[in-house]
């Protein structure tokens, strides 16, 4: 989405941040905005996961909304 | 290693002693915990004279760093992993392969599942160049199985990036990381070999690729068709299979014993015994978790099926053709079933020249 000038955001657990880091530069969006979310996310309760998706949500939103990378 | 070095070859000086190379490549984060070969400038270049194809060429790109596989840095691992140059060939057919997004390099290199890319050789080129694919073809033993696995390997790490901890996300792994390597037994198959029923050229050899999760061993001695493939298929449904949640693309490696009890009952190619597998290899809605059913296998399969209900039978693929079979192994009442990724598709490379022609063995 980025490479095509959308606005993106990576959500990523701290777990997977590097690897995120690293795909985003491999395919050619080195700058994609990213929100590091606590690891783990899998196997916690839905409701509690949910509560956490609407803390997060203003942040995700303004990580959407800053800067995006120059489409390559 | 500092003299002669091929063309646009870093240069690396190690002391002679193999101990000192194994340190540093350890310690660079090459390898794969086993000791290597030295890659020295005379063995990678007895490693490019095996193939007509320039030491630039690029062969693909590997996930998830999506670095250029060349024939030089594929041959340097090669070297690594103990390859005769007479197997550099099929090393090269598996790279292009790997490097086919269908096979999905990048989500079987990132993922946390326990899978890796297995392959095996089909044609003359397995007789040739020294493959098993009779007695223990999966296991140890053969240079040429283990050492072709394992320069695949090295290039995922080396080239790829698929590096533990780093960008190889793997909770546990498997032991088949190190090496998967195998060849087809058309020998004493009872069926056409994948080549022939593909229409491939008479004569021609090619790797095939896939995503592997593990091996599972049947062992059945019936001499019943119908009972072998109802346990093939029981053995088959569990509801942690990832093929189930992302409409998969599992193998069966058949041994030519169970070939020829299928054969027997009337399954004269494995097209009949594909359409058996994808009938009765159907789990219930609510084997699977309440999560699974809500985040895996409804987003998976009501685009296909419709809105699933509570007694909706799940399939493992799409359709009967997704349940791939090989003939391998040697004497012996076993098959083995691999479970994979679920999101990979397997990918056939010929064996070519730099014209595109078949290599002849």
């Amino acid at each position: 989405m980025a490479k095509r000038g959308r606005p993106a955001v990576l959500i990523t657990t701290t777990v997977f941040a590097g690897l995120g880091t690293a795909v985003a530069a491999a395919n050619g969006v080195p700058e994609l905005p990213m929100l590091i979310v606590p690891h783990p996310l899998g196997v916690r309760p839905l409701a509690e996961l949910r509560a956490f998706a609407d803390e997060k949500a203003d942040e995700f939103a303004a990580r959407l909304a800053a800067g995006q990378p120059p489409p390559p | 290693m500092s003299q002669g070095r091929p063309p646009e070859a870093p240069e690396v000086v190690v002391d002679d002693d193999p101990e000192a190379l194994f340190a540093l490549v350890m310690d660079r984060g090459w390898g794969d915990g086993l000791p290597v070969l030295p890659p020295t400038a005379e063995r990678v270049e007895a490693m490019l004279a095996a193939t007509d194809l320039g030491p630039d060429l690029v062969l693909g790109s590997i996930a998830p760093r999506n670095a250029q596989a060349t024939v030089l840095k594929v041959a340097v691992n090669a070297v690594l992993a103990g390859c005769r140059p007479e197997q550099f060939p099929v090393v090269i057919a598996a790279i292009r392969a790997i490097a086919d997004p269908r096979l999905n390099t990048n989500g079987i290199q990132t993922t946390t599942n326990p899978v890796t890319i297995a392959g095996f050789v089909s044609g003359p080129a397995a007789a040739t160049l020294g493959f098993n694919w009779g007695a223990n073809c999966l296991g140890q033993g053969n240079r040429a199985n283990a050492t072709v696995g394992r320069a695949i390997r090295l290039a995922m790490v080396n080239i790829g990036g698929g590096i533990p901890g780093d960008l190889d996300r793997a909770t546990m792994g498997q032991p088949g990381k190190y090496s998967f390597f195998f060849a087809e037994n058309e020998l004493d198959s009872p069926w056409p070999s994948l080549l022939e029923a593909a229409g491939a050229e008479p004569g021609s050899s090619a790797v095939t690729m896939f995503g592997a999760a593990g091996t599972l061993n049947l062992l059945e001695p019936t001499d019943s068709a119908e009972d072998l493939l109802e346990v093939m298929a029981a053995t088959m449904r569990f509801p942690t299979s990832n093929d189930y949640m992302y409409n998969g693309e599992p193998w069966l490696i058949i041994s030519p014993e169970h070939a020829q009890v299928l054969h027997r009952g009337g399954h004269v190619t494995p097209a009949t015994v594909q359409e058996y597998l994808w009938e009765h290899a159907r789990l219930p809605l609510g084997e699977f978790s309440a999560r699974v059913q809500e985040y895996r296998i409804r987003p998976t399969w009501e685009p296909l099926l419709g809105p699933l209900t509570a007694d909706a039978q799940i399939p493992i693929s799409e359709k009967p053709s997704g349940i791939r079979i090989v003939v391998a192994g040697g004497p012996g009442t076993h098959t083995t079933y691999v479970p994979t990724f679920g999101t990979n598709r397997a990918v056939t490379e010929p064996l070519v020249d730099s014209a595109g022609r078949p290599l002849r063995y």
